[in-house]
Formats: C-alpha cells, structure tokens, sequence
C-alpha cells in the first residue's frame, strides 16, 4: 500500500521538468501566431503543416514491409469509397495483424 | 466550408473513440513499462497528468534508471516534442478568438491524435471549443486512469504488436490525411498541387532521416520539408 503513494524528489523534479519542456512545446506555437501575421506565402508554409506532419509520421510506418504497406493500402481503399474512420482503420489493422501471421 | 454546423462536444467524443480503443493497450503497457522502472502508481498519475505524450512518455520509461537522470529526461522530452510548436502555429487559428486561459488549458492537451483530428475538422468547418472538450476530456481522463492500471497490474499487460494495434495510429493519421486531398478534379488542380507537394515532400524526407535519427526527429524534419514544399509551390497570381 506504501509503495502506491510513493513519490521521491528526483522522480518529481524530473517528472516536473518534462512537463513543463512539453508543455512549452505546445504553447509556443500557439503565442507565435499571435505576433506574427499571415498572408500569401507564409499563409501556403502554414497550410502544409497539417498535411507534411500526418505523412511524415506514417510514412515511416508504411515502409516498414508488406503488412504495413498492404494495411496503409486497405486503410486508403476504404477510406476512399466511403467507409468511415473506424470501418477503415480497422480493415487496416486486421491486415497488418493477417499478414503478420505470414511474413 | 462545406459544413456550416458547429461541432458539438458530443462529435468530439464520437471522433475520439477509435483513438481511445487503439490507444489503451499503449497506456497500459507504458504503465507496465514505468512499474518495472520503480515508477510508483502515484508518481504515474503525476506523469500522465502533466506531461500528456505517449510517445515522449515511452522514451521517458525507457531511459529511465536509478539515479533518476533527470536533465537527459527533460531534454529528451523536449527534442522529441518539438513537433508540437509547428503543430500549434497550425492549430493557433483554429482557437484565435477564444480566452487565453482557455488556450493555454488547450495546449496542454494538444496530443497528436488530439491536434490531428481537431485540425482535419477545423480544415472542414465546424471546428468549435466545445468539440475539442469532446475530443479530449475522455483521452486525457482514460490515459491517466490506463497508465495508473498498467503499473497496478505490471507483467499482465499484451503486447499490443500482436494485434497489428500498432497499426491503428498511422491508420488513423493516414484517414485523416486522405481526407485533407481534394479529390482529382480540374479545378481543384492548384488545391491538389499545394496539398500534394508538401506531402511528397514531408515522406521522403521522414523515410530518408528515420533510421538515422528516430522518429521524434525524422517527423519534425518531415514536416518541416512539407512546410518549405507548401511555401515554394505557393503562386501569388493563383490565389
């Protein structure tokens, strides 16, 4: 029972620190913006964010072998004849854990 | 924009749900992980609740070591969540009207999944406060509460690769994706082409950095190649 509230000074002050590098990471763009204005060019650069950051996170993981590659394509099939979010990760999922069983 | 309605919290929850379901074997293994660590069930709460990232908690966990190496830890998390800065530049217009207390409580749970689905429907309309509470009030809740039971339960925890549930982030991310490419008609020809670009950009540039620098790093650099590509393919006389 000890053990479950057991908090020492190092463990806080390490946790304490990563918060606060994470929570600086995610408040800074956000008051970045607010000093900054957006039009044309900078307006495009910011547009691609949302897109570049979603590829460059599944790109990695498509790459990985054929279960990755054949579950990315499953996904992007359902996905685009209409199936909703979970209809289409799911169909990804259950190829990736397929194909696995294989290769 | 294509849908006027404003999105309800009720919306946030429904959009949140597979991300819930493919994001709890992660919080219990991570709660695992951190138990074999000497990581206390309080001290995970702690961690869950401040820090809020399940990949910068996973690395957390594994560098973790007695004596705590508490600077490596704080840089560590810094490194792999700088990410999240371009990711608030983008996400900033969506919540420019709202109170600033009420942005900064929203940044503190901007996860990715979070930013990735709140982003997709701000792109679509009907991006609203509300929905946001929707998306995050039951991820944020439910990793707190995960993460405490995996270092509870320890060694009983699965191994989530087992199930190709490793697969349900990237397929998530890649609905996502797909729904931000306008589909291929004529007129959408310059749409295509500033959404195109930066994507083939950001994957070439993440498949090439990746096995060098891991995939914090690689995915910041992808995007920030997505960024440049959206900026050079950028034409003043078509907008």
């Amino acid at each position: 029972m000890e053990h479950l509230f057991s908090v020492d000074g190092p463990t806080l002050s390490a946790l304490f620190l990563m918060a606060l590098a994470t929570y600086f990471t995610r408040i800074s763009g956000i008051v970045l913006v607010e000093r900054l204005s957006f039009g044309g060019r900078r307006k495009a650069a910011m547009e691609a964010v949302a897109p570049g950051v979603l590829t460059a996170m599944i790109a990695p993981v498509i790459v990985e072998g054929i279960p990755e590659a054949a579950a990315a394509l499953v996904t992007l099939a359902l996905a685009r004849v209409g199936g909703g979010m979970v209809v289409s990760v799911a169909g990804g999922v259950a190829t990736a854990a397929l194909l696995r069983m294989v290769f | 924009m294509e849908e006027a309605r404003e999105a309800s919290l009720k919306d946030g929850v429904i959009d949140i749900l597979p991300v819930l379901v493919s994001a709890a074997p992660y919080a219990l293994l991570i709660g695992a992980l951190a138990a074999q660590k000497g990581i206390s069930p309080l001290e995970m709460l702690i961690m869950s609740a401040t820090i809020f990232a399940g990949g910068s908690q996973f690395v957390a966990v594994s560098l973790w070591e007695t004596p705590v190496p508490v600077l490596t830890l704080a840089f560590a998390a810094f490194v792999i969540n700088t990410r999240h800065i371009l990711m608030g530049v983008a996400f900033a217009p969506a919540i420019q009207h709202l109170p600033w207390r009420l942005r900064a409580l929203m940044a503190h749970v901007m996860a990715d999944e979070i930013w990735a689905i709140a982003m997709a429907r701000y792109r679509r309309g009907g991006f609203s406060a509300a929905y946001y509470a929707g998306l995050s009030l039951p991820l944020f809740s439910a990793w707190i509460v995960l993460t405490v039971t995996g270092n509870i339960l320890g060694g009983l925890v699965p191994d989530p690769e087992t199930y190709g549930i490793d697969f349900a982030f990237a397929g998530i991310f890649l609905f996502l994706l797909q729904a931000m490419i306008p589909a291929n008609q004529s007129n959408d020809r310059q749409a295509l082409r500033s959404v195109g670009i930066p994507i083939l950009a950001a994957g070439i540039a993440a498949i090439a950095t990746e096995p060098f620098l891991g995939s914090a790093l690689s995915i910041l650099i992808g995007a920030l190649a997505g960024v440049i590509a959206g900026a050079a393919v950028y034409r003043e006389e078509e907008r």
